[in-house]
């Protein structure tokens, strides 16, 4: 009996001594990590340990998945010896939702366009100091005074796309380069049972609106009304609402047409050559992910250096060029473009000409009228 | 006449009997295959979608419904991924330090409530099955709330203490039960040979219990390793844990990568369970 009390209260005394040793490393005081930091930091930096700089601190970057190349991290500690925490969220309601809730401590943040706009009204961001960042001259001007945020007063872009038409090039001799394909009923009825729309109901809107001829971000009840009835008349033809996991139903051949993220459409494009993206003629929506400072980090000195010095690298040529290779999403930073890839760069669906250019559109915030939307969104999804 | 038609009739109840064997057996039959076919649809219904995860663990393609041949990529993609690593050493720490906490606490209150007489006893009662009834969600929001108003940094302690929080209950009712079972003569039969009441702690009851609170610690270290909701909310910079990261991933792209992560998950979660049984046998043995 006493054997096994013995052994039990060693196994007991082991677990303790596991737990408790690197959990100094929870600390999110910002302190530096010391024993067990090296393993438990996300940078994946067990590679430098040996350290060519000394310990230059932690930086808490809030994130999406795999939305960096993971190589970055460890270029920076060598670089800074910064060591940089990714921890993520799943999607821009998420991430409001948690620093509503009271999350502090996050260094930085990389919410899309809209949310920007929420969180700079609810005071979660701290504003830009544009010169402490050498590298602010690389942007391309298209996304220097974005609608979200003027002047670039709080954000740096991070990354962009658009919403449009993913396709089966099997279906088409000439690429469906209209909305109309999904929302004229007639025409959508080729394809009836076979296509997917986002469950997303800003962008869901977005795309009728801009078929309608009107702003994706309107506030206007009556256009948004006429865009309603006409996700309504081919509700019939859709196959569901869906937005993770549409691009591996267009794989299976369980839908031939989707409205989707063009990142998205181009990664399944990799196993199924077949699969392609358009922006349609009417235009698109775009969006845009930025990065973002916390309000926390905006009143630390320590922390706002760090963060400089983040932004400031990956808004870095080199960096960034690398970062798309990776993340095969466009970037906005133009003097980038030297190292992209040649089959990045030249395609029209991730880098758009000029023209195209001109016919997208940002979604947005529409403030409270945000209840007409859910109260219509939600007259869609009920309805038969 | 006489003899021979109770023995026709005999002949003919034999028929008939034979007939009602064949007709018995003949259902009886019929509905074991019934019940073994509904079994079987009923495991199939419970084991297949964990078959093809794993079996898409091994597909080539990075999209999990589409089989294109097999590899073993994935696996080593998961092995290079350091932050699954930190992930899952995340998790590790708080499931471990959640499970001994609430294994600990939550023993005691079973053994306060269960063998002892107080005023507020039933107060105790509803406050234990309290965290097993709130939804998650509220819990989170309570918790996440209340970490701000105490202006706590979230961080792996408050993901402790979230946990801590809603395990003590599972563990005191597991605990509880078991000692109800255990009646109280042994320990009157100690404190009858002189044991004082440390001794018949420790020496009677406490070995007794080990298999309910084996089983509690377990089942805390479980609720612990997969929870989602309450960790999102009261996880903090630097403290992502597996759930938490494997739900992000999904939300990008899903690959199977998360396949590889999960059938991993899964084989680990199977031989816990082997363990926690030969443990509790152990504890019977002496």
């Amino acid at each position: 009996m006493k054997k096994i009390l013995l052994s039990m209260f060693m196994i007991l005394i082991m677990i303790g001594v596991a737990a408790c040793g690197p959990s100094d490393t929870a600390d999110v005081g910002g302190e530096t990590d010391t024993s067990g930091g090296e393993e438990a930091d996300t940078s994946g930096g067990e590679a430098d340990t040996s350290d060519a700089k000394e310990d230059g601190g932690t930086l808490y970057f809030y994130t999406w998945s795999e939305y960096i190349d993971p190589d970055i991290y460890a270029q920076f500690k060598e670089e800074t010896g910064i060591t940089v925490v990714e921890d993520i969220f799943g999607s821009n309601e998420d991430l409001l939702a948690k620093l509503q809730g009271g999350a502090t401590g996050y260094d930085v943040y990389v919410p899309s366009d809209y949310m920007v706009e929420i969180m700079i009204e609810l005071d979660m961001l701290a504003e830009l100091d544009q010169s402490r960042l050498e590298t602010i001259g690389n942007l391309d001007p298209t996304f220097t005074n974005p609608p979200f945020d003027p002047n670039m007063g709080h954000c740096l872009p991070y990354f962009w796309g658009t919403t449009g038409i993913g396709y089966n090039l099997e279906d088409w001799d000439e690429p469906p380069d209209s909305w109309a394909y999904i929302f004229d009923p007639e025409l959508a009825s080729n394809f009836s049972g076979q296509i997917t729309m986002l469950d997303d109901m800003r962008e869901v809107f977005g795309s009728a609106l801009i078929y309608l001829g009107y702003s994706a971000g309107t506030t206007d009840e009556a256009e948004l009304a006429e865009a309603r009835d006409l996700v309504l008349g081919i509700k019939e033809h859709l196959y569901s609402f869906e937005s993770d996991t549409y691009e591996d139903l267009m794989l299976t051949g369980e839908t031939r047409m989707s409205q989707g993220w063009s990142g998205d459409i181009f990664a399944a494009a990799v196993e199924d050559e077949n699969l392609w993206y358009i922006i349609p003629k009417e235009g698109a929506v775009m969006w845009v992910d930025n990065l973002c400072i916390s309000a926390d980090a905006g009143a630390d000195p320590e922390r706002l250096d760090r963060v400089y010095q983040w932004l400031d690298y990956l808004n870095r040529a080199d960096i960034a060029a690398q970062n798309t290779n990776w993340v095969w999403y466009a970037s906005p930073n133009a003097a980038a473009e030297d190292g992209i890839l040649e089959e990045i760069l030249t395609e029209p669906a991730i880098y758009p000409d000029a023209e195209t250019m001109e016919r997208l559109e940002f979604l947005g915030n529409v403030g409270d009228f945000t209840e007409t939307y859910s109260r219509m969104w939600t007259e869609i999804k009920a309805a038969d | 006449m006489t003899d021979q038609i109770p023995s026709k009739t005999h002949q003919t109840q034999l028929r008939l009997d034979y007939l009602a064997k064949g007709y018995a057996s003949f259902i009886n039959r019929l509905k074991q295959l019934f019940f073994n076919g509904y079994a079987g649809l009923v495991y199939l219904f419970l084991y297949a979608p964990i078959i093809l995860l794993v079996v898409y663990s091994f597909n080539e393609s990075r999209f999990p419904t589409y089989w294109t041949g097999f590899t073993l990529q994935w696996y080593r993609v998961l092995f290079d991924d350091h932050l699954v690593g930190a992930a899952l050493k995340n998790t590790l720490i708080v499931a471990t330090s959640s499970t001994i906490i609430s294994t600990i606490i939550g023993t005691m209150i079973a053994i306060g409530v269960e063998r002892y007489r107080f005023r507020t006893k039933p107060v105790v009662d509803g406050l234990l099955i309290m965290p097993i009834i709130i939804p998650d969600i509220a819990m989170a929001i309570m918790l996440l709330v209340f970490f701000k108003l105490i202006k706590m940094n979230l961080g792996l302690y408050t993901i402790i203490i979230a946990h801590v929080a809603f395990n003590i209950s599972f563990v005191a009712i597991i605990v509880r039960a078991r000692m109800a079972t255990l009646g109280t003569a042994m320990e009157e039969a100690a404190s009858d040979l002189y044991a004082n009441e440390w001794q018949t702690f420790w020496r009677v009851t406490f070995p007794l219990l080990i298999p309910g609170i084996l089983g509690g610690a377990l089942f805390a270290f479980t609720l612990s390793l997969d929870d989602f909701v309450i960790t999102n909310f009261t996880s903090g910079p630097g403290s992502t844990t597996l759930p938490v990261r494997i739900v992000g991933m999904t939300r990008r792209n899903i690959t199977p990568e998360i396949n590889a992560l999960s059938t991993l998950m899964l084989i680990s979660a199977m031989t816990l369970v082997p363990l926690s049984l030969w443990l509790q046998r152990r504890a019977k043995m002496s």
